[in-house]
Formats: structure tokens, sequence, C-alpha cells
């Protein structure tokens, strides 16, 4: 060794691991809630938008009484698939009219019923707006049924009817099991099912119905379980 | 001013009277129906709220009052 040399081998990998020790603990402190998320959850980009079945860390979605700390993990809705009764019908209905307007020039059975031009637009007017509130109103009960999981916990807001609703929730910690069950053709093929979590409070069993990617919800909310408790 | 009895049990027995008001009353009871979508959507706006779609759905809820009184002062003029 020359006289002008330096021994930096131990003195800058010291240096290296105290700026790497300080860079871990600003970013545990800035990142803490990050650190609470399970492992399994990562963010795709294809399941976040506004009208996503299985929705990992939804952004731009708040609920009623969420605590500041509260954050998200996963939004879950009916498979779109389910709503595919009401498209039809709708889209058959839809043509109804217009296929009665077609056939009444053709066949003069049809001529037969002759009511004042002014009550036939009034009717198809109405007729096409009470459709409009078929399909609205079939699209909010599929929009504002969700199962929101959080790291605190579990709240599952049932929007049955267009008057009835009902807001349930549940601690991570009174978790006590979860368990899904995926039977059928089409959900075979569209990969959506039940999930069933029983817990300990005074709603026994929380169901979340036909949601997209059973397996995947099921062991991100297992991954949940006790994990509250150790927290706090 | 005098009622005149016979032209107005007359008119009662038109079909197309009885059907025009039947009508009316039918818009009449759905345009309340459409206020109670627009409550129900305020009201799950405030359990559920999404930075973009809440608002989307409330105006289609506004919308949807809208047009229904449209149609109702349409009927009543033109029929």
């Amino acid at each position: 060794m020359r006289k002008g040399d330096k021994m930096p081998d131990i003195f800058v990998a010291k240096d290296n691991h105290k700026a790497e020790d300080t860079k871990q603990k600003t970013y545990s402190k800035k990142n803490d809630f990050d650190i609470r998320r399970p492992s399994s959850v990562v963010r795709d980009p294809a399941h976040i938008h506004m009208l996503a079945s299985f929705c990992q860390n939804p952004e731009g979605f708040t609920f009623q009484a969420q605590r500041p700390n509260e954050i998200i993990l996963l939004l879950l809705r009916r498979h779109f698939i389910t709503n595919l009764t009401w498209i039809l019908t709708a889209i058959i209905f839809s043509l109804i009219p217009i296929v009665f307007i077609v056939l009444s020039s053709r066949l003069t059975l049809l001529t037969v019923i002759q009511i004042p031009r002014q009550f036939a637009i009034i009717l198809v007017l109405f007729y096409y707006l009470i459709l409009f509130s078929y399909v609205f109103v079939n699209f909010i009960t599929w929009f504002y049924n969700v199962f929101l999981v959080t790291n605190e916990r579990v709240v599952d807001v049932d929007y049955s009817n267009i008057v009835v609703h009902n807001v349930a929730e549940t601690r991570v910690r009174q978790i006590e099991d979860v368990h899904y069950v995926q039977s059928g053709f089409i959900r075979a093929l569209f990969n959506f099912g039940d999930i069933f979590i029983q817990t300990a409070g005074a709603e026994k069993i929380f169901e979340a119905l036909a949601v997209p990617k059973p397996r995947e919800a099921a062991s991100i909310i297992a991954d949940l379980i006790g994990k509250e408790a150790h927290e706090t | 001013m005098k009622l005149d009895f016979l032209a107005i049990a007359k008119l009662l027995r038109s079909p197309l009277f009885l059907f025009k008001i039947a009508l009316i009353v039918i818009i009449a009871i759905f345009i309340i129906f459409t206020i109670v979508i627009f409550t129900q959507v305020s009201v799950m706006n405030k359990i559920i709220t999404h930075t973009t779609a809440s608002g989307i759905l409330k105006l289609i809820a506004l919308l949807n009052i809208i047009l229904a009184i449209s149609l109702f002062v349409i009927a009543l003029v033109i029929l």
C-alpha cells in the first residue's frame, strides 16, 4: 500500500449503511399506512376506474364515517356480467315501439287500433322515459351495492331496492372466518363468486355476492384477520 | 254561471278524455317516483362518494325529473 492511499472499504460501507438506515426510517414514517397494507394488494391500473367490480386501493372513493387514517384497500361490486339481464331487457324493450311502427305500416290488422297522433307521441315519450328510469335505477342499484374492505373494518352497503338500503360494518379484529363459494358454469367462466365473512359482531355473516376474483378477495380479507389487533 | 252537466257527462263518457286524465295522473305519479330516485341518489352519494361518478349520477337523476315534468307539461298542453 502506498503512502497516499486510503482504506475506504470498511468506512465507506459503514457510511452507506447509515445513509440507508436514515432513508428507511424516513420512509417508514412517511408511509406508515402503506406498510399496513397487505403484501398481496397491488394497484392494478386496469381495475381502478369508477365502474370496476374488483378494485384494489381505489382512487377517489370515500365513504361516510371514514376516519382520516382509514384507507380503502378493496372495493367489490357484483360482476358486470350480472347486469346482462336488465341490459338485454332494456335493449329489447327499446326496439318494441320501432317494430310496432314498422309493422303497423305493413299489416292492416294493426291499423284497426287507432289513437290520435298527440296521444301516440305522449305515449311513446312516456314509454322511453320509463325505460330510461328502469336503466338508471338498475345501474345505481349495481353501482351503490358495494363491499368495502379498509385497513380497519369491513363495510357492506346493500342497496337492494330504490327505497331500501342497509349499511353494515364490522371491525377487522371481529372477523373470525372468511370463505368463498364459486359454483356454476357461468361463474367459473367469468371468475366470480360469493364471499362470506363470519364475524363476532351483531351482524353474524357479511356477504359479498357475485363478486369477481373471489379467491383473491378472500385471501386479501384473510390477510387482515388479526392484523389490527397486533397494531393497536 | 251555470254548469253544463250534460256536457260534462258527455265528456266523461268519452274514452279518450278518460284516457287523457289517466295518462296525466300516471305521469304525475311518475314525477314523484323520479323525485324519490333523486333523493336516494343524494343519500347514497353521502354514504359512498366518488369524485366523478357522484356528480354525474346526481345530474342524471335531476335530468330524469326535468324530463318527467316536461312530459307532464306537454301532455297537459297537447292532449
